[in-house]
């Protein structure tokens, strides 16, 4: 993540992904969905440090083609 | 012979085998107690009382016929609610999935502890969704801590902790995505074993982020963690993340002391300064298991994000139809969690699975020189009910998404952990055995002798020494 790119915000982000999503976020919802929003995005500037090599790319999660009982995932 | 709710379950199973009592006496006990004891608890959502009586009666008409009974033969358990029991619907600490039909076979888990004769005793209350490290529930009420029942029992496998330490069972099942089994087993001071990922098969429970979800056993006692494991270990091809390696017991090596053991002190991120209960309690378990090395464990901030934006992202999206169309049916306390995660861009979360990768590359090399890592479990002992903020070194913080900062990081990379517990007062905290991927027995032999050595033990609940002589 660049050093120049724009503050995060919260509000704006919720507004469109919310209304992308279908979901309908209250008044009284709304302070603590944008809380964890930002807790999340400062995850993110933690996860963004890591110094991975450029070519690194393996998502863990398991898929295995054939049935449950090859050990694969059906 | 006198009903003792705190035996341990491999005592009781030899005093049935022997005839010394039965089946049907030892789960009568416990069905009583549960009725005394649950409505202050609130351990137990369900109590499988009819089922339990029947298996109690099958298992001493066999031994009464001289028939082979399993090695945990009349042994009482329970399972945290998000584990599939025959004919309830899995509610998983929700009330959406109460709408669900009843599960039509238990959980594998459940299964296999059935098969060697342990008795269900029933579902156990839990954070919803397992979004959670407090055991508080809208729903079905907040699980009670037994050593203080105005603190958290801890989640989100609350009532499996707070069960076990209360002695409504001396096994129990729960989850760990993040801490689950750890946080309580630290808030209820008791043993918790987190398995490393891909151990036991998740088949028939309710998951929460499957690149993270953990089950495994609570006891008071060690010998009952280890044989409890051993006897639910297995490849189960319809997990497609449950290795296919062969079973390893522990319990052979259980005994064998810490000699030989390279064994350090997590330093850096998981510094206990300004933390008094957590610094003390990792300090008696160094010095009980000779360690004195410290290690740092550059990256855990890292991997402690990951976690967090694995979870958000994979359980969010897991719940969107739910959060679209029931919202109001969540919990608030997990609902705008849910939301929030299901709003988070795809990029957060592939770097946080590509970020887990590097921290166990970190990890790997580390355990080259070390066997075990010892680490604080919870920053603080069981918090108040309804306490929203923690201070953490002098800053105040969110509570819910803070209690597990210690447990996070190592579960992000599926480390397995035995969680011990020590009383530096009335309120136990929790300390983390950390070994490699697959060396379960490593940590359950040091957990082994802490507890030899009464360093670690599960405390019975003072709440029980007033109430015990009425059960």
């Amino acid at each position: 993540m660049s050093d120049d790119q724009p503050a995060f915000d919260a509000g704006r982000h919720c507004d469109a992904m919310a209304a992308t999503l279908g979901l309908t976020i209250t008044e009284e919802q709304r302070p603590v969905v944008l809380q964890f929003l930002a807790i999340a995005q400062r995850m993110s500037e933690t996860v963004f440090r890591t110094p991975l090599d450029g070519a690194s790319f393996e998502p863990a999660p398991v898929f295995r083609a054939g049935k449950h009982e090859d050990g694969g995932s059906a | 012979m006198s009903f003792d709710a705190f035996a341990p379950a491999h005592r009781i199973a030899a005093d049935i085998r022997d005839g010394v009592t039965s089946a049907q006496e030892v789960i009568g006990g416990f069905l009583e107690r549960i009725a005394a004891l649950n409505p202050a608890v609130n351990a137990f959502t369900d109590i499988t009382a009819e089922r339990a009586l029947a298996q109690a009666a099958e298992i001493d008409a066999r031994r009464a016929a001289g028939q082979e009974i399993g090695p945990l033969a009349g042994v009482p358990f329970a399972a945290k609610n998000l584990f599939d029991i025959t004919d309830l619907p899995t509610r998983a600490g929700s009330k959406i999935n109460r709408d669900a039909p009843p599960a039509s076979r238990d959980a594998v888990l459940i299964e296999r502890l059935t098969q060697v004769d342990a008795i269900l005793l029933g579902g156990l209350n839990m954070g919803e969704y397992a979004y959670d490290f407090t055991g508080e529930n809208a729903h079905d009420g907040p699980c009670r801590n037994p050593h203080d029942l105005a603190r958290m029992a801890g989640g989100s496998s609350s009532g499996s902790g707070a069960a076990t330490a209360a002695g409504l069972a001396p096994l129990s099942l729960g989850s760990d995505t993040n801490g689950s089994i750890r946080v309580p087993s630290s808030f209820c001071g008791v043993f918790g074993l987190k398995p490393t990922y891909g151990r036991l098969p998740r088949t028939r429970s309710f998951p929460f982020c499957d690149s993270l979800d953990h089950l495994g056993p609570f006891a008071r006692d060690v010998t009952d963690l280890a044989m409890a494991y051993d006897l639910m270990q297995g490849h189960d091809p319809h997990d497609p993340v449950c290795a296919a390696r062969p079973i390893e017991p522990t319990l052979p090596s259980l005994k064998n002391g810490v000699s030989g053991l390279r064994i350090a002190i997590a330093g850096g991120y998981f510094s206990t300064t300004g933390m008094p209960e957590a610094d003390a309690a990792v300090a008696v378990v160094a010095r009980a298991l000779g360690a004195t090395q410290v290690v740092d464990i550059a990256g855990a901030d890292i991997a402690r994000a990951a976690a967090f934006l694995i979870t958000n992202g994979e359980s969010s999206a897991f719940h969107l139809e739910r959060l679209r169309h029931r919202a109001d049916d969540f919990d608030p306390e997990t609902r705008d969690r849910f939301l929030a995660g299901a709003m988070q861009p795809t990029a957060w979360y592939l770097q946080g699975q590509r970020a887990r990768r590097w921290f166990q590359n970190q990890m790997i090399r580390l355990f080259e020189t070390v066997d075990l890592i010892i680490a604080p479990a919870t920053p603080c002992p069981a918090p108040e009910l309804g306490q929203k903020s923690l201070v953490l070194r002098g800053e105040t913080v969110p509570l819910r998404p803070n209690i597990g900062v210690f447990t996070q990081p190592i579960s992000c990379i599926g480390l397995p952990v035995v969680t011990v517990p020590v009383f530096a007062s009335d309120l136990p905290i929790g300390v983390q055995l950390i070994g490699a991927p697959w060396s379960e027995h490593l940590c359950l032999r040091a957990a082994y002798a802490l507890a030899a050595t009464e360093v670690s033990i599960a405390k019975p609940p003072v709440f029980d020494h007033l109430d015990h002589s009425a059960l």
